[in-house]
């Protein structure tokens, strides 16, 4: 036993412990008595119980790091208020990362501090739509957290800290949990769902899903007893879920005031073979109407669309076009158009504010996908330190991932239908080109030609991009 | 000019005015009885009727204003100047301001015009009921009050520990569940008067004593229809809720701006020594700066009552308890001995700042109603 090395024990009752190591000396007890040498009717000296109710101690964490130092320092971390040499970035979504990633990339040392209202989570936005399909639940798509990803960046965060106030002049921001100084200020604060105006008393449950957070909220809502789900908009968004939704067993209507789906991105002859095969699937259309009241039902909701025709569902899922968030920007003083206005280099109306993403509107046009969001990141870090990357305000690539027929979009300003020439047409998809105006030019890939899409587009854009 | 407006005594004064006569009424009438108000419970109901006759209830209340406007940022500085002093009376203001709001947000109309403009000029004083109720909204505990559908109103029976800024002749705003339904409320507001209405004064606090705070017992106590504030208590709290939350911010402000100056006033003797101490004025003005602009930029939309705006409230007001804790511990310790008399203004900070830490919704409760709103975000 001597060779052994001191244990500790509590009392149940009180929490007195007993070290073997210093024993009990007022009660006769001297350092060093083991535990299996206490007399049978020693007494705790708190509480009077006996031997019979000392527990034995857990020994310490070996590391000698407990729980609570490692949650310290996580806390420290999202405690950083910038400081005069900051460049702070607004927003942790793929703009706001992939801002992060291109400024450390163009200067290792520049202190960074990016600061989100939300958990500020990385995941490839996109999957959102594909996730029910491949059995992902929402925090699959998950890759990692605010914290992780910082510090492989080496730049500081703060996560659900919400902006009330930009001041350009004292370079001076507003949060709900305290000031924050900047040097260079970046703007990732992204965009909504457009919300629709709807009558009835079931208006206020209709879903709008633009991030992780909302997402969660759907899948919760699927995973209860639903089966009839009921879409609003047949754009990107509307069409990916549709998509997805039908193949997981939903029963799928989409509701769109136009004629055909995705209709601003693609020539009638595409959008029409894309209606005909969901349609196969099981979608059911429903063009030239809109969602005018939703009530609750004895088995669900009951939707009432312009056209008077009346539908029963389980849950609304609008997708009616995003809107750039540009409150906190307007109320600077900021320019702001349909987005927050930006040159070329993405600098905004005020010194040292930079905007990218779904907020940042370039000469009215907003870049609402993935692929442009990576060149307009390049293009702030370029800026900030002193070079120049421009974005070019080329067409973005756009996939949309419609399993049932998959696309890749490189969409010029201002199509006309005439001008989309069939390169390729067979059963499993076709390849389009635009030949209209000399410096204009796009394709669209569909079905098995869709996955050729990236490498066309660098063919395309090269040496422009 | 509404009529609401037109019925008020006195001419409307500008924010500016009542400011400037708000310091004056600190000064002159407040002052000399903050250590009888803090230390014997003394209730400063004259200097309460003062302010409310200088306008300082009546800034955040479009209906009682010529311009049918608010100035919620106002009501929140006229409170801060006053905690600055002595945040008993300050939360006494809080008490009036947060009953005044409520018949502001009155789904009646005819209440609200017979009431406000007695409660804002604090001609008739007032408190609030709504502790328990907005505990029970967050999960913390259960409504403790339950009322029966009768004919021409509602029979209410229940007790409210701790309801403040009350009397016999006092009235309050507070929410009741209705037996036989599922989770339906009512908003009332209540007359101490009323049979079968009670005060008890059970137990004495720590600080803020003077803010005439009694458990309230209800035996069967009648509230006519004309009475209701909102048939759907719901629906109410997310239209008022906003309003209450952030008004609360003018007792953090005037708290943490009075150990920040009494920092200073220590600073020419023990500047040499104090800087040895964390959390040092100038850093803590700093914050303080920063949380006040966060309150006044939210205090220009005190109606909004999106999920999401709420969220940057709570989140503020979080701030601004975790601010006080940290500023009244440092008031202390840079007064040193001195801080620790028992007349000494420094100790009584330190007692009040746990009152902003505490009252509803305390700290754990601004977090756990942060958390649930961020989960379903």
């Amino acid at each position: 036993m001597s060779g052994q090395a001191y244990r500790r024990w509590i009392c149940d009752a009180c929490g007195f412990i007993y070290d073997e190591k210093l024993g009990d000396p007022d009660s006769g007890l001297a350092p060093g008595t083991r535990y299996e040498d206490i007399a049978d009717d020693w007494q705790c000296p708190l509480c009077g119980l006996s031997k019979s109710d000392l527990r034995l101690l857990p020994e310490p964490n070996p590391a000698g790091v407990s729980v609570r130092t490692a949650r310290k320092s996580v806390a420290a971390k999202n405690k950083c208020r910038g400081g005069p040499d900051y460049i702070v970035i607004i927003g942790a979504g793929v703009a706001g990362w992939s801002a992060a990633e291109q400024l450390r990339k163009a200067d290792p040392d520049r202190p960074v501090l990016l600061v989100t209202a939300c958990e500020g989570l990385v995941y490839p936005k996109p999957a959102l739509s594909i996730a029910l399909a491949q059995g992902r639940q929402a925090d699959d798509i998950v890759e990692k957290n605010a914290i992780t990803r910082a510090e492989e960046l080496g730049i500081d965060v703060r996560t659900e800290t919400r902006i009330i106030k930009i001041d350009p002049l004292r370079k001076r921001i507003t949060s709900s949990k305290g000031g924050i100084e900047y040097d260079t200020l970046v703007l990732a604060t992204g965009a909504h769902q457009r919300a629709l105006t709807i009558a009835g008393d079931a208006a206020g449950s209709i879903m709008r899903v633009n991030d992780l957070a909302s997402y969660r909220q759907l899948r919760k809502s699927l995973d209860g007893d639903i089966s009839r789900v009921m879409i609003l908009g047949a754009g990107l968004i509307g069409c990916e879920f549709a998509d997805d939704m039908i193949a997981a067993g939903y029963t799928v209507s989409v509701i769109d005031p136009a004629s055909l789906p995705l209709i601003n991105l693609l020539p009638d002859s595409i959008s029409s073979e894309l209606r005909t095969r969901l349609q196969s699937k099981g979608v059911s259309w429903h063009f030239h109407a809109q969602l005018q009241q939703l009530q609750k039902s004895a088995t669900g909701l009951l939707a009432t669309l312009s056209t008077g025709e009346q539908i029963e569902t389980d849950l609304v899922l609008s997708a009616a076009g995003l809107i750039a968030n540009t409150a906190l920007a307007n109320k600077a003083g900021i320019s702001v158009t349909n987005g927050i206005a930006v040159d070329s280099n993405m600098r905004t109306s005020a010194p040292d504010i930079y905007a990218l993403g779904d907020c940042a509107s370039i000469d009215g046009r907003i870049y609402a996908y993935i692929e442009p969001i990576h060149r307009q990141a390049r293009a702030i870090a370029a800026a900030i330190s002193g070079g120049e990357d421009p974005f070019m305000s080329t067409p973005p690539l756009i996939r949309v991932k419609t399993p049932t027929l998959p696309l890749s979009i490189c969409n010029p300003i201002d199509t006309d239908q005439a001008h989309w020439k069939n390169i390729e047409h067979s059963e499993d998809g076709c390849h389009m080109e635009y030949a209209g105006k000399p410096d204009q030019f796009g394709f669209i890939l569909s079905g098995s030609h869709a996955r050729h899409g990236p490498a066309l587009y660098r063919r395309m854009m090269s040496p422009a991009v | 000019m509404t009529d609401l407006a037109a019925r008020m005594t006195g001419e409307s004064r500008s924010a500016e005015d009542m400011l400037a006569q708000t310091a004056d009424i600190v000064a002159a009438s407040l002052k000399p009885l903050t250590v009888k108000i803090d230390l014997e419970g003394y209730y400063p109901k004259q200097v309460l009727q003062e302010l409310g006759r200088a306008g300082a209830f009546m800034q955040h209340l479009p209906a009682v204003r010529a311009e049918q406007d608010h100035d919620m940022g106002a009501a929140i500085q006229a409170m801060s100047t006053v905690s600055h002093e002595c945040m008993s009376t300050g939360f006494a203001m809080w008490c009036q301001d947060t009953c005044a709001w409520y018949l502001q947000n009155a789904a009646n109309a005819s209440l609200r015009e017979t009431w406000l403009p007695r409660i804002a000029n604090a001609e008739m004083l007032a408190g609030t009921g709504m502790s328990n109720p907005m505990k029970s909204y967050a999960g913390i505990e259960e409504l403790r009050l339950k009322g029966k559908r009768v004919d021409g109103g509602y029979i209410v029976n229940g007790s409210l520990p701790w309801v403040s800024n009350l009397g016999d002749d006092h009235f309050f705003g507070t929410l009741f569940s209705l037996e036989g339904t599922q989770k339906h409320t009512v908003m009332a507001l209540v007359d101490c008067a009323s049979p079968g209405f009670s005060l008890r004064q059970s137990a004495h606090f720590t600080a803020l004593e003077g803010t005439r705070t009694f458990a309230c017992i209800f035996e069967d106590v009648f509230i006519a229809d004309d009475m209701i504030i909102d048939d759907d208590g719901g629906a109410f709290l997310r239209r008022a809720r906003t309003g209450i939350v952030l008004l609360q911010a003018g007792m953090a402000i005037g708290n943490i701006q009075s150990c920040i100056d009494l920092m200073l006033d220590a600073e020419p003797l023990l500047g040499h020594v104090n800087c040895f101490l964390d959390d040092r004025p100038d850093e803590l003005q700093q914050d303080l700066d920063d949380a006040t602009d966060a309150v006044m930029a939210l205090a220009e939309e005190p109606f909004e009552t999106e999920d999401d705006y709420f969220r940057e409230v709570l989140q503020v007001r979080l701030n601004a308890a975790e601010l006080a804790l940290r500023a009244s511990q440092s008031a202390m310790l840079h007064s040193g001995a001195k801080g620790y008399l028992n007349q000494a203004p420094a100790q009584r900070k330190l007692r009040e700042s746990y009152f902003v830490a505490i009252v509803t919704p305390a700290i754990k409760h601004l977090r756990k109603e942060l958390a649930r709103l961020n989960e379903v975000a």
